[in-house]
């Protein structure tokens, strides 16, 4: 198997570090969700500033009282609320930058990533297994390492993956096209930004979770791959890859994962999906 | 709920196309329009062409029953098959089209590899269209649905072609 190194150092401009939502995850992996910490944040990022601002303005919201103060707004949402939305844009603004990844237009790659996020949250909120932000954090950064394989082949990507083995099972073609497979990738990148354990290895195993009685096995990876099949099944960010990937049985058992709570949350992530991209389609221009 | 409430009757984009998205719909009698929809995976994509009238709709729903969130459903109805489905046809109705002339495609239907049987969303999703059509007289004329690979469909309104789009190949799937 080809290192992640090895990798990395082929890229012309390896993606690089989303500096707000490190910060943002920092706040979170302390526990304490510090307001003044993350006000900082948000007011050296004029795009953030202007989301909260909208958002809290926004019938969501349901307040009659409008505010463009940015101080105001932050206590109106909440430290939880402000730093998921540090990690939304921040991560927009890394999935976005880069080509046509994986046969997905641009946005829709955001699109999966926080799909799998609130799915993440869901089954975290519902399971009470593992601390649901941090569950939110690693399903939101899982598919970084495609960003990695886009960036270092281009537009052959796509090409290349496809003609690589007849396997049903697009990891087994990524690592006979690349050497390595766009979950170690983003694990290495995750680890190159100097992200905390557990986050790069709810990266490395989000497709392929360690079953119970193996030491690596981990809730948390459990959720963040069940949320991974959640926002497939919810049509996020599907791309070249298809559905071509396994859903590991341990984890359907485990989070006593049924078709009635499974149907409930993809419609959940959906909605709460559209509701983030009407909130943006105020603030942004694409 | 009316179509009008729900259904988009719509009109091509600068470059000829009508986009549907996930739980959407839209009819049309825009002959000069393609109606395309991207990244089926156990979604299912469903078109109606009526070749006389050259009236078409399409519709991208996502889960079987409205059921499962009757609240969304009311609010989203190209959401679910049982209701998004009846829906798109009363639209075409609406628009002039005849149910004996329609030609009824499908695509998508997906499921992730090693599913043990539990949730087979992809498969529920086929046998609610199977379902709906067998009660109500409908014959698919083509249909490309299962596996696990990705499709985008498309259908132009001038001769009601269908092509699926998937693995970097186009397949025309109607006309057969």
């Amino acid at each position: 198997m080809a290192s992640v190194k090895d990798f990395l150092d082929k890229c012309p401009e390896p993606p690089p570090a989303p500096a707000a939502a490190l910060r943002a995850i920092a706040v979170i992996q302390s526990g304490d969700f510090d307001m003044s910490e993350l006000e900082q944040i948000i007011r050296a990022d004029e795009a953030l500033s202007a989301r909260i601002l909208s958002l809290v303005n926004s019938v969501a919201y349901n307040t009659t009282n409008r505010t463009f103060d940015l101080s105001e707004s932050l206590v109106r949402l909440g430290s939880r609320q402000v730093a998921k939305l540090i990690l939304e844009q921040s991560t927009r603004c890394l999935f976005t930058g880069a080509e046509a990844s994986y046969g997905v237009r641009r946005e829709q790659l955001w699109r999966g990533a926080v799909g799998g996020a609130i799915a993440a949250e869901l089954i975290a909120q519902r399971e009470g297994k593992v601390d649901p932000a941090l569950a939110y954090v690693c399903a939101l950064l899982r598919d970084i390492g495609k960003l990695v394989i886009e960036v270092a082949c281009g537009e052959d990507a796509a090409t290349r993956m496809m003609a690589a083995s007849d396997s049903t099972c697009h990891l087994d073609r990524e690592r006979t096209a690349f050497g390595i497979d766009h979950a170690e990738l983003g694990a290495g990148l995750a680890e190159s930004w100097n992200l905390p354990a557990p986050i790069p290895d709810a990266i490395r195993f989000h497709h392929e979770p360690p079953p119970p009685g193996d030491e690596r096995h981990n809730d948390l990876f459990d959720v963040v791959h069940a949320a991974d099949i959640i926002s497939l099944w919810a049509g996020l960010a599907i791309g070249v890859d298809g559905l071509e990937y396994r859903l590991a049985r341990h984890v359907q058992e485990g989070l006593h994962l049924n078709v009635q709570e499974a149907e409930a949350e993809i419609v959940e992530t959906w909605s709460r999906i559209n509701e983030i991209e009407g909130v943006l389609a105020g603030t942004t221009t694409e | 709920m009316t179509t009008a409430d729900a259904v988009r009757i719509a009109k091509a984009d600068d470059r000829g196309l009508i986009s549907i998205g996930i739980s959407d719909m839209a009819v049309t009698s825009d002959a000069s329009a393609k109606l395309v929809t991207y990244a089926l995976g156990s979604c299912i994509g469903v078109t109606l062409y009526d070749p006389v009238e050259r009236i078409g709709g399409m519709l991208h729903f996502m889960l079987p029953h409205a059921k499962t969130n009757e609240a969304k459903a009311a609010d989203k109805p190209g959401m679910f098959g049982d209701v998004g489905i009846p829906l798109l046809f009363r639209s075409m109705y609406d628009l002039g089209a005849k149910k004996d002339r329609l030609i009824v495609c499908a695509a998508g239907g997906a499921e992730v590899m090693e599913d043990n049987g539990q949730f087979r969303i992809g498969t529920r999703n086929r046998t609610i269209l199977r379902k709906l059509f067998w009660k109500n007289n409908v014959l698919l004329a083509a249909e490309d649905t299962g596996g696990t690979m990705s499709r985008t469909m498309t259908m132009n309104l001038a001769d009601g072609t269908v092509t699926i789009r998937s693995k970097g190949k186009e397949t025309t799937i109607w006309p057969l």
